[in-house]
């Protein structure tokens, strides 16, 4: 790299850096000035000074070739189909998602705020436990209720939920003030 | 016909590449396929840079853009012309390779004590080139950028290493300028650190750096 030894006004790196992250109009001096550091070497080492991670702006750029842009193609082009055809066996599921996440973050909120204040049941072991037909259940003592006062169960709770559906995982933790629930959704697709 | 058939696809796909991104996306709205094929054709190169960065795995890296790509055809009626196509798209593969690597933290969680017995099984032997200076900066970034968190790592590559402005940054990762200059700004001080820890020679300060 060809860079002179000294350029005419040297900028004062130490200042650029101070007010680079202040705004719009720190950025801009700052990223200016980073495009002159090549062209002379004084530059180039006081900016590596004040900021060694320059080093890594001189990374070398990841070149790709038309074979992996063919290649890209067709895998997309693979991909594309494969998640088409899925769709079309599935047609439901797309329309259910958001509102699903929106019941669910619902339904924490819900068993969250039920358990406060309120003594909880506490749940041993975490584990699903299986139910028969596909559905889990969660590791939810005989009995074991949400609070005082209240006949409804955590897993009878979540059962009522429109979002829950068979094979669906259900866990229910219990500590201090307040009883959390965890929803896996099985059928959800991120 | 067929030569008939042929010959229009080369012309439409000719056509297609003097569209600006825009015009291309907004064909890829029209389920035109082969416009799909024009912005993989210009995208690819930039989009599995910003990955790699982010990931330091070129295959995780090509996974990752390859899956952004059939995201961009299946949200295509999503896009608003207004949009800039390039924040966009970076969104797409950005927050792609962020969630890749929190799953891949997450099981790297699971394979801990494995790792640690690796390691320790490994602290007998010499090490090698670790600091000998022959490894590449390209390699020393990939080590380094493992002590950011995902967010910090992608709005270090796209503000620093690909020179976007934070105004952009921050409409790609979905939040204020303020909290991209606060993510950069801690991201920054990470790695000087790390570098300075790891990387000695590399410190401008031990005059070995040129």
């Amino acid at each position: 790299m060809n860079r002179s030894p000294q350029c005419v006004a040297c900028p004062d790196w130490e200042a650029l850096e101070r007010s680079r992250d202040d705004g719009a109009e720190g950025e801009t001096a700052w990223m200016d000035a980073l495009e002159r550091r090549h062209e002379c070497e004084a530059c180039f080492e006081a900016a590596l000074a004040v900021d060694p991670t320059l080093l890594f702006l001189d990374l070398p750029p990841v070149e790709t070739s038309e074979a992996e842009i063919a290649a890209m193609q067709e895998r997309v082009a693979i991909s594309k189909r494969f998640s088409e055809s899925v769709a079309e066996t599935q047609p439901e599921t797309e329309g259910r998602r958001a509102p699903r996440w929106l019941a669910a973050a619902a339904a924490l909120v819900v068993i969250g705020f039920a358990g406060l204040n309120q003594p909880v049941a506490t749940v041993a072991d975490l584990s699903p436990v299986e139910t028969g037909e596909g559905s889990t259940q969660a590791a939810l003592p005989s009995g074991a209720t949400l609070g005082e006062g209240s006949v409804t169960t955590l897993a009878e709770h979540l059962e009522a939920l429109p979002l829950v559906e068979d094979g669906d995982v259900r866990y229910e933790v219990s500590g201090g003030s307040a009883d959390y629930a965890v929803l896996v959704f099985t059928g959800v697709d991120l | 016909m067929a030569l008939n058939l042929a010959y229009s696809r080369k012309r439409h796909q000719s056509s297609l590449g003097e569209l600006s991104d825009r015009e291309v996306l907004l064909e890829i709205q029209k389920d035109d396929e082969l416009a799909l094929d024009e912005l993989i054709r210009r995208k690819t190169g930039p989009l599995v840079q910003v990955a790699y960065r982010v990931l330091s795995d070129m295959e995780e890296s090509r996974d990752v853009v390859q899956i952004a790509f059939v995201r961009i055809w299946e949200k295509r009626s999503s896009y608003d012309p207004k949009w800039s196509p390039n924040t966009w798209i970076y969104r797409i593969v950005t927050n792609l390779a962020i969630d890749h690597l929190r799953s891949q933290r997450s099981r790297d969680r699971i394979a801990e004590p494995f790792r640690l017995h690796l390691e320790h099984v490994a602290a007998g032997a010499p090490s090698t080139a670790r600091r000998s200076g022959e490894r590449e900066i390209d390699g020393i970034f990939g080590e380094l950028v493992e002590v950011l968190t995902e967010k910090q790592r992608a709005i270090f590559v796209l503000r620093e290493l690909e020179g976007l402005s934070s105004a952009e940054v921050s409409e790609i990762v979905g939040c204020k300028e303020s909290t991209v200059r606060n993510h950069l700004f801690n991201a920054r001080k990470l790695l000087r650190a790390a570098l300075v820890e790891r990387y000695p020679e590399y410190s401008p300060q031990s005059g070995e750096l040129r």
